[in-house]
């Protein structure tokens, strides 16, 4: 493996990449995390490289065996296609710095030449997932990675974001991690492909296999989830139904059901049409997303020249009604 | 720290190893400094710590090491990294190493040794230096 020299052009990189240079992948990962100049010139070039893997979100509360599961499918990906990670760890708020641990899982696997892990830090953004995942995905699809494992921070009641950039996706929960309520709250349950609940030796193992289970069959009869987004037809309606499946991902059981189940959603994904759908979801979360980015960063300055610094002020000392102060700066930055 | 995009660090702890409180405080300790600090956990293979070092596209590598396998193990890591196309990666080496073996290492490629007693401040202030953010 000879190794890039300086500077080189998003072209000359896009083709190393795809040849199969680790080090230009690497680097071409840097390059768009870091939106450095041209990435959009980059990402423009490796476009219609990409589109091919199917892009599996791995989810789960803090603890729950996410990093040693995806340790495992790597392993028996790794053994007959090339296979990708994504691994998300926060951003810590206080110092802008991050430590990124997934890896220890995975330091075995990602020594065969066809297993690529990178990890990530969330930077600022929300949802449990990097805005830069999206662009990094892309790139690892052009690489010719198939699947791309996407493993967000430990998250499972607000951190559903990476249902919009998966094709499917798997939630990760663990025995002994909370009552029966817990399992009725919101969260990436409802809106997950497939269910895994790890940690199968635990002898209460199957009882909380048996209360998602209950709590999955609630939402069926309540016309809701399982997995339906809002205003539209549910999944379940078109023929998928989430499956619950036990693994036990330190001894490495339960491995290859799970790997059948994310390749039976892909298959179900195409012959449905429900991929078509799931692309523009995808584009129109993803414009939304930089839209906002943009937007944020311009909203600012309007609001500042709107007199935001006096609304804060008035609001503190409980002048002035949140609401109402909220609205005002609104009806001035917009003129109405 | 300077910029918005935060410089990324490799933590690694090499060879037949299990001593990883230093690789640990050194990690968390450079976290609160603002760094991407990937930590690779005990007992890597100086193949693993390329692997990792590649991967991630990392800006610098810091190795901890206590067993006394440094002569052998740390100029692996550092000969990988050339092959691989990382010669610019600076490499930091920390745990115990002899003041007899620090000169071998410098000639292997090391750029700072820091041994115990050292700050976590101290080893911040030199790798921004080391990433020519010194101010």
């Amino acid at each position: 493996m000879t190794a890039p020299a300086g500077p080189m052009s998003p072209e000359h990189l896009a083709e190393r990449l795809r040849d199969g240079d680790m080090r230009s992948l690497a680097r071409a990962l840097t390059w768009v995390e870091r939106r450095g100049n041209g990435f959009e010139t980059l990402l423009g070039v490796l476009l219609p490289h990409a589109g091919r893997a199917q892009l599996v979100g791995i989810s789960g509360p803090p603890g729950a065996g996410k990093s040693t599961l995806i340790g495992r499918l790597v392993e028996q990906y790794g053994a007959v296609q090339p296979v990708a990670v994504l691994s998300v760890d926060p951003t810590s708020v206080v110092s802008g710095g991050a430590l990124l641990g997934d890896r220890i899982r995975m330091t075995d696997v990602s020594l065969a030449d066809n297993v690529f892990v990178r990890s990530v830090a969330t930077r600022g953004t929300a949802g449990g997932l990097s805005l830069a995942c999206w662009d990094l995905a892309l790139v690892l699809d052009a690489a010719g990675y198939d699947p791309i494992l996407i493993e967000t921070v430990g998250a499972g009641q607000g951190e559903t974001e990476v249902r919009y950039l998966a094709d499917t996706t798997v939630q990760v929960e663990a025995p002994g991690l909370g009552d029966h309520v817990q399992a009725l709250k919101a969260g990436m349950l409802e809106v997950s492909d497939i269910v895994v609940v790890n940690k199968a030796d635990r002898p209460d193992s199957a009882q909380t296999a048996a209360r998602i289970r209950q709590t999955l069959a609630l939402g069926m009869e309540t016309g809701l989830a399982p997995h339906a987004f809002h205003g539209q037809a549910n999944d379940t309606e078109r023929g998928w139904v989430q499956p619950i499946l036990l693994t036990d991902a330190l001894a490495g059981t339960g491995i290859d059901e799970l790997q059948d189940r994310i390749a039976e959603h892909r298959d179900w994904l195409c012959a449905s049409g429900v991929r078509g759908d799931a692309e523009r979801r995808r584009a129109a979360r993803l414009l939304n997303l930089l839209v906002d980015q943009g937007w944020q960063a311009r909203r600012r300055a309007m609001l500042e020249a709107a007199g935001w610094e006096d609304a804060v002020e008035a609001v503190a000392v409980r002048e002035r009604e949140p609401h109402a102060a909220a609205r005002r700066l609104l009806q001035r930055v917009f003129g109405d | 720290m300077s910029g918005s995009t935060p410089f990324r660090i490799l933590v690694a702890k090499l060879g037949l190893d299990g001593h990883d409180r230093g690789a640990k405080v050194i990690a968390r300790g450079l976290r609160d400094r603002g760094f991407e600090v990937i930590y690779t956990g005990i007992r890597q293979t100086p193949a693993m710590v390329a692997r990792a070092a590649l991967q991630e596209d990392v800006d610098l590598l810091a190795i901890s090491i206590l067993s006394g396998a440094h002569n052998t193990l740390v100029p692996r890591v550092i000969n990988l990294l050339r092959e691989q196309g990382q010669a610019d990666v600076p490499v930091l080496l920390g745990g115990i190493i002899p003041e007899a073996d620090r000169p071998a290492m410098r000639a292997a490629g090391v750029a700072e040794i820091f041994g115990p007693g050292t700050t976590i401040g101290e080893t911040a202030d030199w790798i921004l230096a080391a990433l020519g953010c010194d101010e």
